[in-house]
């Protein structure tokens, strides 16, 4: 079969949907923004609620729930405003400026932190309908101060659970041409470094230029730091290299020793090596620093290239366009034994109601409805959307689309660890500012040749991003905010098992 | 007026001045006596205060901070901002970037764009209209278009172009045209000058016809031959125009920006950014959805702002120097007229 031969259905590419939803939805916010700004208007008796959130790819399950919702309460409707989610937080934070909330929205706390945003009393709390069963559905240790509670009082939970946050996927059209599936015609999963290669010179090699074993699309986006994210956490390095081009400060940082350890621990030179090889030995499509990580996704569902790095997001992408015709697999390590997983803290927030809304009642029903067992159940059995914060529903078995069932069987391979924030709430209140050249440009710069000198790169991120950690604490203390790096520092955490914060008594 | 009657007209003049107490008008009578003229111009002034001139002002004064961009600015870094843009490579790097694409794109697609409309402003040529709008077509395209179009043809289709080198032994090997630090910056400069020569080819074709035909017919009389004409009638006649298509042309390549955004980001490893893109990532690029909680990472507005500020005064720097330039060259031209002039005299 000629893999390559296999053409993509003409539809519109996520990216370009993404971009056309998001400016309609702009404006559309600005419309509102401008009109009702958040404000409920009542006909006889039916109440309208204004609801803001950022969801695209989530929209069909929310516009369900909105459906469902209203049949079930036919004296609320719902006036839902999808925003673009780049100046979501900016939009939310101009409405709370003016004074014109929406009464339930989707949080975010990029500019103002979620802490302080409970602290300047923005949102209402829920304790007066919630009671300790609607609190026990949730993981243990989900509901702190500092996260979505505050001075006792309960203002906004997580909807989705922590699943692994990236896949290595199999074409099995690619591996079918290579002979590397298995009886059953799935394709065989590498379970090392090794095999990965091995796979990707077998179908290199047969592909003779038509189709490579591996490709990411790395232009405008940090794909490339995605491979190393996947590949080197599997080594033993819990900090992952995720979100080169942004990201959060934690990005690498290894709670155990309480710093960056870029050019200190040797798994991270080994692998960005073992890329650099495959990059020469030409297993990566050529193009791929160049080409979007949209473009990147289609290439792969044509069969350009084996395996590709990437989110549980793909997945839905790629049914929409009929291609399901692919396995994964995740956290591929040196050896077998995985020495280190993806990690996540307990807690999170979704949705909250604004202090300002005029029909308290009906955004709690509007609100609890959303964490409801059955709206939760639909997210991920119906809708494939992610994982369900209640663990009990992320059953593999109920699931049909098989891909999404593998990734929800996946999700005990994401552990909790350290939380800063709970040991000490004022963490909540450091800031870190970001590090340019980061950790995926210094990578970007090996795969071109303009650095040359890889532990010397690594050596200077490292530094770098050290001094960030240090100087962000700095200035913290100089205003007057008790921390120290003692936060950030948890010498018993093994990192193959979960871990629980405590409160630090001091 | 014949010389008779003017001579004749100025001594009434000269008699009235005596006589009549000179009307001195106030500012606010002047204004009012021009009103038109201030009422059509104020749309542009209040875009103006409001757009360039508040913002300027009001971004020197975050400088001074650090600053996410929402909200009230209130850490304070003093000059910090501006130590850290001076000893920042990755900034003079930039700022090196944004130098060599003007030195190459402004020369380099103004000679074209005199050529062309030298060839189009031609009677002689059929079709001429057709030709101007193919040539003008690109620049009533937006460059973050272009940018999205040349991206798609150059990574996307990449391995077409590549194939097509290989086999005529060009290239030895596959080429990521634009994530090779060796070939991105020029590939830019190769769009920029193919995306708005045809806004400078209008413009010379609008200076060419404000030449005199007579000129030329009297050159063709004495016998002047095409070179002649142009570097005797064409060029000259063309300084003033030509002055301000060379300072619009500096002025845009030294702010390129979407271009640059659009294809490459800067990248890769920053061999493609300039100036502008720099600021961009500061500004924005550190945004971060969601996280632990345990701390955020924030763009920072004034950081950009210093580095916009810094990057001003550069440009306010060197255009000086561009001005007293111009103004030596002007003053030693006409100095050495007088001279030769004089040495003809004699």
């Amino acid at each position: 079969m000629d893999v390559s031969s296999i053409i993509l259905p003409s539809r519109l590419n996520r990216r370009t949907f993404l971009k056309a939803a998001g400016t309609v939805a702009s404006a559309a916010t600005l419309g509102s923004a401008l009109s009702a700004c958040g404000s409920t208007s009542s006909g006889g008796s039916t109440v309208t609620l204004q609801y803001w959130d950022y969801y695209v790819s989530q929209s069909p399950w929310l516009d369900n729930e909105v459906k469902l919702f209203e049949a079930a309460h036919p004296n609320i409707k719902i006036k839902r405003t999808i925003n673009n989610n780049t100046t979501y937080d900016q939009l939310f934070n101009l409405s709370v400026k003016a004074n014109k909330q929406p009464d339930v929205f989707m949080v975010t706390g990029t500019a103002t932190p979620y802490n302080e945003q409970m602290q300047k009393g923005w949102w209402l709390p829920v304790d007066k309908w919630i009671n300790a069963t609607w609190k026990n559905r949730f993981p243990t240790g989900t509901f702190y101060q500092g996260n979505n509670m505050f001075n006792g009082k309960t203002y906004t939970a997580p909807l989705g659970g922590s699943g692994v946050f990236q896949q290595l996927y199999l074409n099995t059209d690619v591996f079918k041409a290579a002979g590397l599936t298995n009886s059953d015609g799935t394709p065989k999963v590498p379970q090392t470094w090794d095999d990965v290669a091995n796979f990707a010179d077998i179908i290199t090699k047969k592909g003779n230029g038509q189709y490579y074993g591996l490709g990411f699309g790395a232009g405008g986006g940090g794909s490339i730091t995605n491979w190393v994210d996947l590949f080197i956490r599997a080594a033993g390095v819990p900090g992952g290299a995720f979100g080169g081009t942004g990201g959060t400060w934690y990005d690498g940082f290894d709670y155990r020793v309480g710093k960056y350890t870029f050019s200190s621990d040797r798994n991270w030179e080994d692998f960005i090596t073992l890329l650099l090889e495959w990059k020469q030995k030409g297993y990566f499509y050529p193009n791929s620093l160049s080409i979007t990580d949209e473009t990147a996704r289609a290439y792969f569902e044509r069969g350009k290239f084996g395996m590709i790095v990437g989110g549980v997001w793909n997945q839905a992408e790629w049914t929409t366009h009929g291609f399901t015709n692919y396995g994964l697999t995740t956290l591929v390590g040196p050896t077998t034994t995985r020495k280190g997983f993806y990690y996540h803290t307990p807690g999170g927030q979704e949705f909250a109601i604004s202090a300002q809304t005029k029909h308290p009642e009906e955004a709690w029903q509007w609100f609890n409805w959303l964490y409801s067992n059955e709206s939760e159940q639909r997210w991920v059995q119906t809708y494939n959307e992610d994982l369900s914060i209640f663990a009990n529903l992320n059953d593999p078995s109920k699931i049909k689309f098989k891909p999404f069932a593998e990734y929800v069987a996946n999700a005990p391979l994401n552990l909790t660890y350290p939380n800063p924030n709970m040991r000490n709430p004022e963490t909540a209140k450091v800031i870190f500012n970001s590090l340019s050249p980061n950790l995926n440009d210094a990578i970007v710069g090996l795969w071109t040749g303009q650095l040359h000198d890889m532990k010397a790169a690594l050596s200077d991120i490292e530094s770098r991003a050290n001094s960030n950690i240090q100087k962000g604490i700095s200035q913290a203390q100089a205003s007057g905010v008790k921390v120290s790096i003692n936060d950030y520092t948890y010498p018993d955490w093994d990192i193959t098992k979960n871990y629980i914060t405590k409160p630090n008594q001091a | 007026m014949r010389a008779q009657e003017v001579k004749t007209i100025q001594p009434e003049m000269e008699e009235k001045h005596v006589t009549m107490t000179p009307h001195k008008k106030s500012l606010w009578q002047d204004i009012y006596s021009r009103r038109w003229s201030y009422l059509y111009l104020a749309p542009m002034i209040i875009l103006l205060l409001a757009f360039v001139v508040y913002p300027i002002f009001a971004s020197l004064g975050y400088t001074l901070y650090q600053w996410n961009g929402i909200g009230d600015p209130t850490a304070y870094v003093g000059l910090d901002n501006f130590q850290k843009v001076t000893t920042d490579p990755i900034f003079w790097e930039s700022f090196a970037h944004t130098f060599i694409f003007t030195a190459v794109v402004v020369p380099v697609q103004l000679t074209l764009a005199l050529i062309l409309a030298l060839v189009l402003n031609s009677t002689k040529l059929r079709f001429s209209t057709f030709y101007r709008s193919v040539y003008f077509l690109p620049v009533v395209m937006s460059p973050a278009v272009i940018g999205v179009i040349m991206n798609l043809m150059i990574s996307n289709f990449g391995d077409n172009f590549n194939a097509i080198f290989l086999k005529l032994h060009i290239i030895h090997q596959h080429i990521d045209w634009l994530a090779d630090p060796r070939f991105v910056l020029w590939i830019i400069i190769a769009i920029q000058i193919w995306n708005t020569l045809g806004i400078n080819m209008v413009y010379f074709l609008a200076g060419l016809q404000t030449i005199p035909a007579e000129l030329y017919e009297a050159a063709h009389i004495d016998g002047a031959g095409w070179a002649a004409q142009l570097f005797s009638i064409t060029i000259p006649m063309l300084r003033g125009v030509g002055m301000i298509i060379l300072f619009l042309a500096i002025l845009g390549n030294l702010n390129v920006f979407d271009l640059v955004q659009v294809l490459t980001g800067g990248g890769p490893y920053f061999a493609s950014n300039v100036v502008s893109t720099y600021i961009y990532q500061q500004a924005f690029g550190g945004i971060s959805v969601g996280g632990s909680g345990a701390g955020v990472i924030q763009p920072n507005v004034g950081f950009a702002s210093a580095a916009s500020f810094f990057f001003g005064l550069i440009l306010i720097a060197l255009t000086s120097i561009q001005a007293l330039g111009w103004r030596y060259v002007r003053r030693n031209n006409a100095r050495n007229a007088i001279s030769s002039t004089e040495t003809g005299a004699a």
